[in-house]
């Protein structure tokens, strides 16, 4: 007789479904990680479950911007309102505001609009934080919007709705895209079409 | 067939990120129809795969398939459909017949014909302003393909030819009913009226006579009602109602 997954108690059978619902464990490695779950000790063990709690309890999203941030400063999150500059940066999620803040490049306010657009998985425009860019912009009168969505084609699809709108009812607001092009160490040679004809669209002048 | 790989074409659909570095793709196949293939590494910044990974992109591509998912080693675009991936609304167009394919391609024995076509009307949609009228021609055209095709000459229950007169359709039949058996659908059935004039236009689109469609000046009323006759069959069709349709 071999031992399958349903002999086993419940709870472990409960706690495998729970990691494996969670992006690149498969079955697999969701077993692997309750059975090292439970040979931790319950200290240990807590302090990981007092984590997970206190991240969805205690934590939530800017109203301004949508970085995360504690229930008490839902309306002052530091990272928006520690900023003065008149450009904002409107990004798909929160590791890419991070990591445009992190290099320093730049200075002003970021909108997180957790998510793009992408009709074949159902999400639309409405499904995004884009109404609350617009009151910002409506609010804060920003003199430049630098689109920093990623160069997929649901990052482009999003930033072309956010240019085409803005363009339609803001007309002194200034509308910025990060440059596509040759990434810094790749060869001509093996370069993509795509990649090659966003580079020769964006060369600069040297004069 | 190189080495010991195997070589096909297709056309992205859709692309999911897989662990750190790796992008699982699904591909609309000349050969095998719809076949997902993971590109390992394609996310790294130096990686010869990633630009041509994308959904809308035409591509030929070399694949090792020693496991359940194969492994692609090369991969070079044929055509990126720049034009269409510049355009909001056509990029909303494509991305539905992209999903609209992708449900239909498991039946289809003939793959390659049909990506044909579908690379065609992809084409088409950059090249004219008919938008609405071309995705109509190739709904209809893949219903018929896959043996779903409507009946719009003869009456669905006496199978006589319709006569020039309103007739009314059923999408839940996939077609028309004359007057005289108009009794005989199901009360259920929702039956959509057509006039004369609008049964041109749906037999010029079963004919493909684009010269045809273009003369006769279809109204914009017109086309709602052709589409949504035609995405209610496909939904009834296909159980489900494609995610992209609502952007169109």
């Amino acid at each position: 007789m071999t031992l399958g997954r349903s002999s086993l108690p419940i709870e472990i059978q409960k706690l495998i479904i729970a990691f494996s619902s969670l992006p690149g464990i498969g079955p697999k490695t969701a077993q692997r990680l309750t059975f090292y779950i439970l040979s931790q000790s319950v200290d240990e063990t807590l302090k990981l479950s007092e984590a997970l709690k206190d991240v969805k309890k205690n934590l939530s999203y800017c109203q301004c911007c949508f970085f995360i941030t504690s229930e008490e400063n839902i309306n002052t999150c530091n990272f928006c309102h520690e900023k003065e500059s008149p450009s904002i940066c409107v990004v798909e999620n929160i590791v890419d505001a991070i990591t445009i803040d992190m290099s320093g490049i730049h200075s002003g306010t970021y909108h997180i609009l957790h998510g793009s657009i992408s009709p074949m998985n159902g999400i639309g425009p409405e499904n995004l934080k884009i109404d609350a860019l617009i009151n910002r912009i409506n609010t804060e009168s920003p003199e430049e919007i630098i689109l920093a969505t990623n160069p997929t084609l649901e990052g482009e699809a999003t930033s072309m709705y956010l240019s085409n709108f803005i363009k339609e009812n803001y007309k002194n607001i200034k509308i910025t895209k990060l440059a596509k092009g040759l990434a810094s160490g790749t060869d001509l040679e093996f370069s993509d079409f795509n990649t090659l004809s966003n580079a020769f669209e964006n060369r600069t002048d040297m004069n | 067939m190189k080495g010991k790989g195997s070589y096909t074409k297709g056309l992205i659909s859709r692309c999911t990120n897989y662990k750190d570095s790796d992008i699982i793709f699904t591909l609309l196949s000349e050969q095998k129809g719809v076949q997902n293939f993971i590109a390992r590494g394609a996310k790294k910044p130096a990686s010869r795969l990633s630009g041509h990974i994308e959904p809308v992109n035409f591509v030929e591509i070399y694949y090792s398939s020693k496991s359940n998912l194969p492994s692609v080693s090369q991969i070079q675009s044929i055509d990126s459909f720049l034009k269409i991936k510049s355009d909001y609304n056509l990029l909303l167009q494509s991305q539905y017949l992209v999903e609209l394919s992708e449900k239909f391609f498991t039946d289809i024995s003939d793959s390659k014909s049909q990506l044909e076509k579908l690379i065609e009307t992809i084409n088409q949609l950059s090249s004219t302003s008919h938008h609405k009228l071309i995705i109509l021609v190739y709904e209809y055209e893949l219903l018929k393909s896959t043996g779903f095709g409507l009946q719009v000459f003869d009456c669905l229950n006496c199978s006589r030819n319709l006569k020039k007169s309103s007739n009314y359709f059923s999408y839940f039949n996939n077609g028309f009913y004359c007057l005289n058996c108009l009794k005989e659908a199901s009360p259920s059935e929702e039956l959509i009226k057509f006039t004369v004039e609008d049964q041109i236009v749906f037999r010029s689109i079963e004919r493909r006579d684009y010269v045809g469609i273009s003369k006769l000046d279809v109204s914009d009323v017109l086309l709602k009602k052709l589409s949504d006759c035609l995405k209610k069959s496909i939904s009834n069709i296909l159980g489900v109602q494609l995610k992209s349709s609502r952007f169109l």
